[in-house]
């Protein structure tokens, strides 16, 4: 069943046409990587699955909905089904907030109640191999490895069944990748989520996806 | 105590420290004999008199004595002796500071409250109409000086409308009183500051808001104000606090020309006045008044930027 995709979307930067007639599908509990040189757009392709920047042409559907028809409860859902992870895992993080602050907005978002907050944070971070001291830290204070699973951990805290992972590796070193690589497939294997992995290393995209799109 | 905050205690005394030395040294190092400075060069007396009052001033002592005079006498709210005014310094400064503290505080107050949410709106709503015609609005505003705005809503509101009265703080002295003859210098000067804090902000909320963790809130589905009020302001306010500390003095000084056209009997008038009779007992007092407000203005706006970014804390800056 498909989750989430895009037909023939077009998109540009005032005269500068990024990708055209581009699309994508996604089924239920697949990694799909997306690759193509430097430049070529796969960050707004991205954005555009996340429905953070609307396509110029074609459409993007969420569980064979357009999103941008999408309203309400539909759109509220769509929203906190795909979650997207940023190449600059710090940069994601409000830097005047803890990391255990902006964590825990995302369980008040999910609704969890606030006395509940500090148990599944902690048991949330323990899976992803973090200790519980990172929470009062700031985006700064923590290893770039660190803020990358946390954010793992954030955009999971929501029960996603989408991830886009915009290059969520390339700016790690060699042995973070690996660890950060492993935790995202032993993620899907307990939950079932459909990955789209963008990146431009060719050997971490053949490890992660089940089939490759090129833009 | 915090070490950083003991740390930036001790930096602003040391600035009021040199203040002080300033306002101390300036008659002692003026050409002439200083007591012609503090009693107005224009004056005529024997030199009988001028010995009687230099050692009436202390003048004859040493140096340090004369400063560890001047200190204590400032610390204990003695800033001089007016002798055109026949009045102590700290007493004419007393009863005009609070009209101007009144006026200088609720244009800020309107200022940068207005200018500060009217900006992230503008900022994070950029590509609207109204959003560009307030930007343009802001420009336009800011590139006047407060004084030569006073004289355009002065002209328009007092002399062709004949809205507000044309001079004083008040007629009768209630507070409605107050509040009309307050409204127009207060609307000059806040305008001023509106349109500076909204242009500040705008720029600063189209730096935040194409940041990563906005855009992550977004796909979380948090409303775009929630976003907006509750994320990126906390980071986009922080210029317009920089900009406060050093604007303080520049606001205050506008401030002093507005109660000149105005004609309110401030701080402003009293400086104006004393510039004409050549006060410098009365001068050297309002310089050490504003130079304190404004190092304090500058110690809130450090203090509260800590509170606001914590890296700025632990940076120790």
């Amino acid at each position: 069943m498909l989750t989430l995709c895009a037909r023939e979307i077009t998109h540009a930067y005032g005269n500068h046409e990024v990708f055209r007639d581009f699309s994508i599908e996604v089924a239920a509990g697949e990694t799909v990587g997306l690759v193509g040189p430097s430049g070529c757009g796969k960050s707004t392709c991205a954005r555009i699955l996340a429905g953070l920047e609307a396509p110029q042409s074609g459409t993007v559907e969420f569980c064979g909905t357009d999103i941008a028809g999408m309203n309400g409860s539909g759109y509220e859902v769509f929203r906190r089904s795909v979650q997207m992870i940023f190449q600059d895992p710090a940069g994601s993080f409000n830097p005047v907030r803890t990391i255990g602050q902006s964590i825990s907005a995302v369980l008040r978002l999910a609704g969890v109640p606030k006395a509940e907050h500090r148990a599944v944070l902690v048991e949330a971070l323990q899976k992803a191999g973090l200790q519980d001291e990172i929470l009062s830290r700031y985006p700064d204070q923590i290893s770039g490895g660190q803020a990358q699973r946390a954010g793992i951990v954030r955009g999971l805290l929501i029960s996603p069944s989408v991830m886009i992972l915009d290059e969520p590796t390339s700016a790690l070193d060699v042995s973070v990748q690996a660890q950060i690589l492993h935790l995202l497939k032993e993620v899907q294997r307990e939950r079932g989520i459909s990955y789209v992995f963008i990146s431009h290393d060719t050997a971490v995209v053949s490890f992660m996806a089940d089939r490759v799109v090129r833009l | 105590m915090n070490e950083i905050l003991r740390r930036k205690i001790i930096r602003y005394a040391a600035s009021l420290l040199v203040i002080v030395l300033v306002v101390f040294m300036f008659p002692r190092i003026m050409p002439g004999n200083p007591v012609m400075f503090l009693i107005g060069e224009d004056v005529i007396v024997t030199p009988e008199v001028l010995a009687d009052l230099n050692t009436r001033l202390g003048l004859d002592r040493p140096i340090p004595e004369q400063f560890y005079l001047f200190l204590r006498g400032v610390c204990t709210g003695d800033l001089g002796y007016s002798y055109h005014l026949h009045s102590p310094v700290a007493s004419l400064i007393g009863d005009r500071v609070v009209w101007t503290l009144m006026l200088v505080g609720t244009s800020l107050l309107i200022g940068y409250a207005a200018g500060i949410l009217s900006g992230a709106w503008v900022g994070w709503m950029s590509d609207r109409k109204s959003a560009k015609a307030l930007t343009g609005a802001g420009i336009c505003i800011s590139c006047i000086p407060p004084y030569l705005l006073g004289l355009i809503l002065f002209s328009v509101f007092v002399y062709r409308l004949n809205w507000f009265p044309y001079k004083g703080l008040y007629t009768t002295p209630d507070i409605w009183s107050i509040m009309h003859h307050l409204a127009l210098p207060v609307a000059t000067l806040a305008l001023f500051v509106f349109a500076r804090n909204l242009l500040i902000m705008r720029g600063s909320v189209l730096t935040e808001k194409n940041q990563l963790y906005p855009q992550f809130a977004r796909a979380l589905g948090v409303p775009g104000s929630k976003i907006l009020y509750g994320h990126v302001m906390r980071n986009a306010i922080l210029p317009i606090l920089t900009q406060f500390a050093i604007d303080f003095g520049f606001i205050f000084s506008g401030a002093l020309f507005i109660e000149i056209i105005f004609s309110l009997n401030g701080l402003g008038t009293l400086m104006y006045d004393a510039i004409i009779i050549r006060d410098y007992p009365v001068l050297s007092g309002l310089f050490l008044v504003i130079a304190v407000m404004a190092v304090l203005a500058n110690m809130f706006a450090d203090i509260l930027y800590g509170v606001i970014d914590p890296r700025v804390g632990r940076e120790g800056i």
